[in-house]
């Protein structure tokens, strides 16, 4: 099927409500800005009830979300919240995900932050609710009985106590939309309600990915496509010198070769004519910015010019360290990494004069659509950005590049280009999870407890996710004559506001008092948490997470390392130093040994309410501690030991090395 | 340019292209199949794989030129959604997949080893199943769908 016949049936399927989004794009034009996300100007106003829901003449819903499917589990679980907030068989809910044509715009899917946002009280979960509040409301005009004595089931709406009064939410609507606000007020369904929220559901997508049927958007195909390869740089900040294009004509199926500054692509009618093409062409470039030494390049971390933030700050560090009865020292060294993503990075674009279509993975259509505009020199409404799965992300692949490579190479031939990156492309140039130095002390009591903490880091960043408007963040970007966000030197002030701890850098047990108040998840008050960011030569980005893994090794290391000095058990000696464990008794609340609850509470969650949270959390605890240790004794002897190889899901060339 | 005769899942294809180019290029593009993927292009990450003769075979490392009359199954060429493979059901039951891009390679890898040793052990699967590269860590659960399959098989 082609793409242009599933968005035909796509407009079939959801009849008049796409009626409501052509016409509201012409409030767009007339300077409409859109709200809670705020970025840019949307036609998709997330104000509107019809933003977020439709219900077909069928009574079928269709659900649109901004929050995409990158293999975990988003698009059915997003399913099953508007099936069991309209109260409609899981079957009967569409999902459009990620599209700027028809999507209001929440960003990007990112930083575990999807849950959150469209399953709490707002956005998605709070349209489904308003939806089934507004259809009650016609229900009960149309057969005339008050709202409360209606009773809604398998999207039909009818009276309590008499079954034979009902009418369906097909049949309320009839396809028209709603046309109201989107109610701040409406109530979710009641927990106790739930029979599709909170049960176990078979991922819808499986299927279509096990029988090869899925549509990834390295599938995607447009009439007319050609295929484009990009060549790039051969080494760090490499420009163009000049570009022979008579180097490739001999080629067959060439259609172009295009270069835009240091952006070099070729264009061929199929794939493996755009390979040879590329590997072919003979470009000239200047040598580059050269790359620090290899052999000390974590010391060279430690020497430049760097731009410092203190988290936390007690001022009283020093002195309890050289009080302590005992101070641990640790130093942990984490290595630029790759995402890399088991499938290259692939896009397709197609550009024709002021308008362009763009089929990405990348997380952030709406960045992306705002982005790709920079690059094609088009208002952003004039670019359109539909989302289409690609190979596992984690973090940011090159999925936000490839997607200006294909529009870069469509607008230069006026057709659509498929681009998927070369292995190397994907590798060299992607943004690496960021190298990593974290310096620790932690001083102890004479019972061997934490009394202080002092923490150090440095990491190189360039570039990042691109966002709205710094398109120079990746590659592409960068090539085509953008600026990357890089550092700007400067020294430490003290703390800001409030306590904030999005990378994690600040352990989780540590009091986190900043400005009369404790924000962090532990007990050490005695407290010093000081970051130098420092420039990059490699691209970066968040690799899993933003920095929490790096972060996070370092300090569940120095916490295996400590209880093994203090001989105490690493978990018990953990819930030690975590508040929730000192106010409310943490103990006792879990499956086995009576040791609760509690768990290594994480980034901007790191509020003493993860006490609550799950026990698999405790388990992976458990269980890391296992290996490492087993990677401790297998290190190099006392004075300085390695190993700690840890983090199920992305551990491999992790290691510490350790001061006793 | 040459012309090559392939059977693909059971059906007749005559292509005519340039006998270098690999096989997964043919498949991926000229034939528009969604199975085979290209992951490395180097033969290191299994997303590329087909059965050709009986065996799973690197795509992207197998030029077309030398295929002259070959049957070959790709991932869509096992089952379909309505009746999929009893090994394509196992890894749906056990919900094995989270972005599901290495599932090709994954699943016809499995297939084929298990195919020609119908009796081998977890570990000997963990084994054959090396060379397949998952970066989701979706591991466990699909050396589950596995064994699920191959005691299924047994059965």
């Amino acid at each position: 099927m082609s793409r242009e016949q599933s968005r035909r049936d796509f407009l079939q399927g959801s009849g008049a409500l796409i009626v409501s989004f052509s016409s509201a794009a012409l409030f767009e034009r007339l300077g409409f800005a859109q709200g809670p996300f705020g970025t840019r100007a949307s036609h998709v106003d997330p104000r509107r009830l019809d933003s977020w829901i439709a219900v077909a003449a069928d009574g079928s819903v269709t659900a649109y979300t901004g929050k995409c499917e990158l293999g975990q589990g988003m698009y059915t679980a997003q399913l099953q919240l508007i099936a069991e907030e309209l109260s409609v068989p899981l079957a009967r809910v569409k999902l459009i995900e990620c599209d700027t044509e028809v999507t209001p715009d929440q960003g990007t899917t990112s930083g575990s932050q999807s849950t959150p946002t469209n399953f709490n009280e707002r956005n998605l979960a709070l349209a489904g609710a308003a939806a089934r509040e507004a259809l009650v409301r016609l229900a009960a005009e149309r057969l005339g009985v008050p709202v409360g004595q209606l009773a809604v089931a398998d999207g039909v709406v009818s009276v309590r106590g008499d079954a034979s009064r009902r009418v369906s939410y097909g049949e309320l609507v009839a396809g028209k939309k709603f046309d109201i606000p989107l109610s701040t007020t409406a109530r979710r369904k009641p927990v106790g309600e739930w029979t599709v929220l909170g049960k176990p559901v078979a991922r819808v997508d499986l299927p279509a990915l096990a029988t090869g049927q899925f549509e990834f958007v390295h599938n995607v195909r447009v009439p007319g496509m050609l295929h484009g390869r990009v060549v790039r740089p051969p080494a760090v900040g490499a420009q163009v010198v000049r570009v022979d294009e008579g180097s490739v004509r001999a080629v067959p199926g060439v259609v172009k070769v295009v270069v835009r500054k240091s952006f070099v692509g070729v264009v061929a009618e199929k794939p493996w004519q755009a390979v040879q093409a590329a590997n072919q062409l003979k470009v000239t470039w200047t040598p580059g910015v050269g790359l620090p030494p290899q052999h000390d390049f974590y010391d060279h971390l430690r020497k430049v010019p760097s731009r410092d933030a203190l988290l936390v700050n007690s001022r009283d560090v020093d002195e309890t360290l050289a009080r302590a009865s005992d101070v641990v020292k640790a130093t942990y060294l984490h290595p630029y990494q790759m995402h890399g993503s088991v499938g290259t990075s692939c896009a397709v674009a197609d550009v024709q004069g002021n308008k362009a279509t763009i089929w990405s993975a990348t997380q952030s259509a709406y960045p992306t659509r705002s982005g790709a505009a920079m690059l094609l020199g088009l208002p952003a409404d004039s670019v359109r950005v539909v989302f289409v799965r690609g190979s596992g992300c984690y973090g940011i692949n090159g999925a936000d590049t490839v997607s200006y490579d294909a529009a870069l190479l469509s607008q230069a031939v006026g057709k659509p280009v498929r681009v998927q990156l070369a292995r190397q492309d994907e590798m060299a140039w992607e943004n690496f999870g960021s190298a990593y130095v974290v310096d620790q002390r932690v001083g102890l009591d004479g019972e061997g407890r934490i009394v202080s903490w002092d923490y150090e880091a440095w990491s190189p960043t360039l570039g990042g996710r691109p966002g709205y408007d710094r398109p120079g963040n990746v590659v592409t970007g960068w090539a085509a004559g953008y600026e990357p966000l890089t550092v700007t030197p400067g020294t430490a002030t003290n703390p800001g506001r409030a306590f904030s701890n999005g990378s994690n850098a600040a352990p989780s047990y540590i009091a986190g008092c900043v400005g009369g108040a404790c924000g962090g998840a532990g007990t050490v008050r005695s407290e010093r948490v000081l970051t130098h960011t420092v420039p990059s030569p490699f691209f970066t980005g968040p690799l899993r997470s933003p920095s929490r893994l790096q972060n996070t090794f370092a300090h569940e290391c120095l916490m295996d390392e400590v209880a093994a000095r203090v001989k105490a058990d690493p978990v018990a000696y953990r819930l030690r130093h975590l508040r929730c464990a000192a106010e409310r008794g943490c103990q006792g609340g879990g499956e086995s040994g009576g040791l609760g609850r509690a768990a290594v509470p994480e980034s901007r969650h790191s509020t003493n309410r993860h006490c609550t949270r799950s026990r698999f959390r405790l388990r992976d605890l458990r269980g890391r501690q296992r290996i490492c240790r087993h990677g401790c004794r297998g290190g190099r002897g006392p004075g300085h030991r390695r190993g700690c190889s840890e983090a199920p899901g992305g551990g491999a060339g992790l290691r510490s090395d350790l001061e006793p | 340019m040459s012309t090559i005769a392939l059977k693909v899942n059971g059906r007749s294809h005559t292509v005519d292209v340039d006998p270098r180019t690999p096989l997964l290029y043919v498949l991926s593009d000229d034939l528009e199949l969604r199975g085979p993927k290209f992951g490395c292009g180097l033969g290191q990450c299994g997303a590329c794989t087909v059965i050709v003769r009986g065996r799973a075979v690197r795509s992207c490392q197998t030029t077309v030129g030398g295929l002259n009359g070959a049957e070959v199954t790709t991932l869509e060429g096992l089952g379909t959604i309505g009746k999929p493979h009893p090994i394509q059901r196992a890894f749906i039951d056990e919900q094995a997949a989270q972005c599901g891009f290495c599932l090709n390679g994954v699943i016809l890898t499995a297939k084929a080893f298990l195919d020609e040793h119908p009796k081998a052990s977890d570990p000997e699967i963990q084994q054959a199943m090396s060379s397949v590269l998952c970066r989701c860590f979706a591991h466990t659960r699909m050396l589950r769908a596995i064994a699920r399959y191959a005691r299924e098989n047994r059965a």
